[in-house]
């Protein structure tokens, strides 16, 4: 089977086979089923977290500081202001580059980033950041000959919608007996509870892959949007994170570590729901048994409105729980790609369980299509660990974020009560943040003519 | 009864600050229909069940003023009276409705008509909702169609909710002690119970439930929508402080300067779980170790409740208050709970202190006890009977109570059943000079920076409407961190 995209269906299965069994981590991080399935539990081809972080940054210490005890070390190729050995730098990029939309050609070179990752460039200016002396010009080096591998990032499944995914295991599901029809009693109750915070890394993360790697997921326009925003928060730093202003985080900034901590979990036969956050709550509610509604733009199950979080069916084959969410708002995430509201996902939650059969948490997994945004489905797959039973340990904070930081002149500013501002009311659902850079820091740039993602026509 | 008598009753009343058991058990005696308001729980509980003393589903009309409009219905062309007005219009009163000279409508500085505040006439006999329709702000047109604030209409001084029917029945000072005699209650009775998956009784909970105020809405209506019962009644149960900040803003709201939280993307705030406008349907999840409401329009209302665990009290002697994580007070609380048979009970603790509009204010020393009882026709789960005790040393005189219906419409699988749209508040409304402003992408304000924790809302009044006004010093503020 080939796909649009040229991918061979199914040819994944003894690559991902091979690379399993000589890494005994990258087989940790895929989910434990005794089957082969045709649209899950496909080993994960490279565990992210045994390639090293390309920098450039700094670890301990902190600049600027004389008292940090710690020695700074630095990570990457070369240090500020350095070139490392057997590179020859691009005449311009990123750092010196004063209009990136004219640089289109050089975004696809790993050099014009430096070699660096979405998240080193996000840190430059930051206390850990290798952005240097005379920065943006002095920023440092990432490794040049490490990098997450494309294959290990794109679905290994043949699907080309959420749609024909979902059916495919469902009928596989059905050929197996099911789906499952769980009660009460036989509901996997022990999936409830606490999951701690840690759920491995994954390429998502993207401390360990160059930008042209990310770039190569996406269609043209999301490509313009992610240099926009590495350009912005490496060179002319200027960031416009959503939670900094309280904004919604988005569908998935579920999947960065940075916006979730621990994971809760409550389970029942019609419904699971797994809580998480820590700038802005994440809410997803599986509604097992449920069939979306399929005639409006995209599936739903409510209203012809896109919900932040989407709307999410599902169905159990045994302990296995398969999802399909669908009408999400289009938003962004930093340090990774922006995204439509075509967006969709597959999600399946496997336990994992000890030598001795215990069930010690789940596997995540999930295959994102969004054909407006990436060039064919990629896939993230991470573990999370059950740390306690509800009826221990900390309750889920619900989050009110109470807003103290705002865009003054384009630029994020702590403000305290009682200061004012000129304040400019933005439109939520024109990329604000895309908007504010191109009015105060792109003005002397050749930025190309494109269509709304969020028009309404 | 004429206003005289309603203001000698109502201070007679706001003298009271306790109700006997003998008073209830009257009550129980000669009010069986009442009953109806509450579930038969089987037994006379030392904490929960109780009949109410009165419900305003057994009152024939609103307190007013508003207007007397069918859904949908279209104002007529006529726009001094654009519907018929439930109430009167302050130069047609009724005979024995004697004005005060200066009441809330036309003073300068309610702060120094502190000793008019007990006194239904000073706010023109108007409900606590009706402060909201005098301009408009919530829902148009105003019923007061003058250009003069000093024209709003009045209310029917003759009705009003028994503050014996709002204060708790029972005779607990905390909720703790509350909490504590009800379990030990349930533990002579055998419990409290400790389910599995397995013998879980509370499965047919697991749906969606009717919203407070939609077409169709059944018996949920209680007297914390403000609609049945005069201002001084609610005054009755707060702290001087608290009457004080309760009357700002009903000064501010009949002259059309409403500060809603949800307005501006704030927080709404614990209390208004129980203000029909702010939440629409219910969703319950029920497992054996935690039960899960939510409901929210504007915002989202979430309420957890850990089964069986405790909480921790070791701030309690300092002055701190019950919790189950860190020492920080959280919007919606940390709630835990017990089961008796197929009864929840919990207990709500750890609640950042905040406002609902149309209600009075409370402080980060609320708690409350909320009993979730099914309620059953002919065997059949048909919803459940929400009880709830307020306790806030600081913001009420005494602990009040609200008891509601949740009416189960849906199961998650039912087709027709949408899933909870959770509520991402993009704000479009700013205080622009101390009036709400909507406002397009592109519009420019001079915005100030709010005190979240400082009444956000009153700082906004006083800057903006209270020039001149004899505002006493403030005495400890309601969230001071020293």
């Amino acid at each position: 089977m080939t796909t649009k995209n040229g991918r061979k269906g199914f040819g994944w299965y003894a690559a991902a086979a091979a690379v399993a069994i000589g890494s005994s981590a990258a087989a940790q991080q895929s989910p434990q089923i005794d089957f082969e399935s045709v649209g899950r539990g496909a080993p994960v081809m490279v565990d992210a977290a045994t390639l090293p972080v390309l920098g450039a940054t700094y670890q301990g210490g902190f600049r600027g500081n004389p008292n940090a005890q710690a020695e700074r070390t630095f990570i990457g190729s070369a240090p500020p202001g350095e070139v490392p050995d057997g590179i020859e730098p691009l005449p311009r990029d990123m750092f010196t580059s004063d209009d990136f939309y004219k640089d289109r050609e050089l975004w696809s070179d790993k050099r014009y980033w430096r070699c660096n990752s979405t998240v080193a460039i996000e840190d430059a200016w930051t206390a850990r950041g290798a952005i240097g002396d005379n920065g943006p010009k002095t920023m440092g080096w990432g490794h040049c000959d490490s990098d997450y591998p494309r294959e290990a990032i794109v679905s290994p499944y043949p699907f080309e919608t959420a749609q024909e995914h979902y059916e495919a295991l469902l009928a596989e599901t059905k050929k197996r007996g099911g789906p499952t029809q769980h009660t009460y009693a036989t509901v996997p109750g022990e999936w409830t509870g606490r999951y701690g915070r840690g759920f491995g890394e994954t390429w998502y993360q993207a401390r360990r892959m160059q930008v042209p790697t990310m770039l190569s997921l996406l269609t043209p326009k999301y490509q313009t949007y992610l240099v926009q925003e590495t350009y912005h928060q490496g060179n002319t730093n200027v960031s416009h994170w959503q939670s900094q202003y309280c904004w919604p985080e988005g569908f998935m900034r579920r999947w960065h570590a940075a916006a979730v901590r621990d994971h809760y979990i409550t389970v029942t036969p019609q419904q699971v729901q797994i809580m998480t956050g820590v700038a802005r709550n994440f809410i997803t509610n599986v509604l097992v048994g449920r069939e979306f509604n399929m005639s409006g733009a995209v599936p739903r199950l409510g209203a012809d409105v896109p919900r932040w979080y989407g709307e999410t069916i599902g169905f159990w084959d045994n302990d296995t729980l398969i999802t399909w969410t669908s009408n999400v708002i289009g938003w962004k995430v930093h340090a990774a790609f922006e995204f439509s509201n075509k967006m969709q996902t597959i999600e399946i939650y496997s336990p994992n369980r000890d030598a001795t059969g215990k069930f010690v948490g789940l596997n995540h997994e999930a295959i994102f299509y969004d054909e407006d945004a990436l060039v064919e489905p990629v896939r993230i797959v991470r573990n999370f660990t059950k740390s306690s039973d509800l009826t221990e340990d900390d309750p889920y904070v619900y989050i009110e974020c109470v807003q103290t930081i705002f865009p003054v002149e384009g630029k994020a500013t702590p403000l305290t009560p009682g200061a004012t501002f000129e304040h400019e009311v933005l439109d939520m659902f024109g990329r604000p943040w895309g908007y504010l850079w191109e009015k105060y820091y792109e003005q002397h740039m050749e930025r190309p003519e494109e269509e709304d993602i969020f028009s309404f026509e | 009864m004429g206003p005289q008598s309603v203001y000698r009753f109502k201070v007679k009343r706001m003298k009271k600050r306790a109700i006997t058991s003998l008073a209830v058990a009257a009550g129980l005696v000669s009010a069986p229909a009442l009953a109806q308001k509450m579930p038969d729980i089987g037994f006379e509980s030392v904490g929960r069940g109780r009949p109410l003393a009165a419900s305003v589903l057994d009152m024939e009309r609103e307190v007013g003023p508003n207007w007397i409009r069918q859904f949908g219905a279209q104002p007529s062309d006529d726009p001094k009276n654009p519907f018929p007005l439930n109430g009167h219009r302050h130069d047609d009163l009724p005979r024995g409705y004697d004005p005060l000279p200066r009441d809330l409508f036309n003073s300068p500085d309610f702060y120094a008509d502190k000793e008019l505040w007990s006194d239904p006439r000073y706010f023109r006999c108007n409900s606590p909702q009706a402060t909201e329709y005098q301009r408009g702000v919530l829902a148009r047109p105003g019923v007061n169609t003058s250009d003069s604030d000093a024209d709003g209409p009045w209310g029917h001084c003759e009705i009003d909710m028994p503050r014996e029917a709002i204060v708790s029945p029972y005779g607990f000072k905390t909720a703790q002690e509350h909490y504590e005699a009800l379990k030990a209650e349930t533990t002579k009775r055998g419990g409290p119970d400790v389910y599995t998956f397995e013998n879980f009784p509370a499965v047919e909970w697991n749906g969606v439930y009717q919203r407070p105020n939609g077409p169709g809405a059944q018996n949920q209506m209680n007297w914390y929508w403000g609609r049945h019962l005069q201002i001084p009644t609610v005054l009755s149960v707060l702290t001087p402080q608290y009457q004080e900040w309760f009357v700002q803003e009903a000064y501010h709201q009949v002259r059309g300067h409403a500060m809603w939280p949800s307005t501006f993307c704030w927080p709404e705030g614990f209390m208004r779980r129980w203000y029909p406008a702010a939440v629409w349907e219910h969703y319950v999840i029920a497992t054996p170790d935690l039960v899960h409401v939510r409901a929210g329009v504007a915002r989202n209302f979430i309420q957890d409740i850990y089964v069986g665990r405790e909480f921790n009290m070791e701030d309690v002697p300092n002055g701190g208050v019950p919790r189950l994580g860190a020492a920080v007070p959280r919007w919606y609380g940390e709630t835990i709970g017990f089961w008796d048979d197929d009864v929840l009970i919990t207990w709500t603790s750890n609640i950042q202190g905040w406002k609902s509009h149309a209600q009075f204010e409370f402080s980060s020393k609320m708690q409350s006890i909320e009993i979730y009882t099914p309620i059953r026709e002919n065997g059949k789960f048909i919803g459940l009977n929400h009880e709830t005790i307020l306790y806030d040393e600081e913001a009420l005189v005494e602990p009040v109570r609200i008891v509601r219906n949740l009416h189960k419409i849906n199961d998650y699988t039912d087709d027709d059943q949408v899933p909870y749209a959770f509520i991402e508040c993009v704000q479009t409304i700013f205080s622009v000079n101390g009036v709400n402003t909507p406002l397009t992408p592109g519009s420019k304000i001079e915005y100030e920076m709010p005190d979240m924790y400082g009444r956000p809302w009153a700082k906004v009044w006083e800057e903006h409407f209270e020039q001149g006004m004899s505002k006493p010093v403030a005495n400890e503020d309601l969230f001071d961190f020293e």
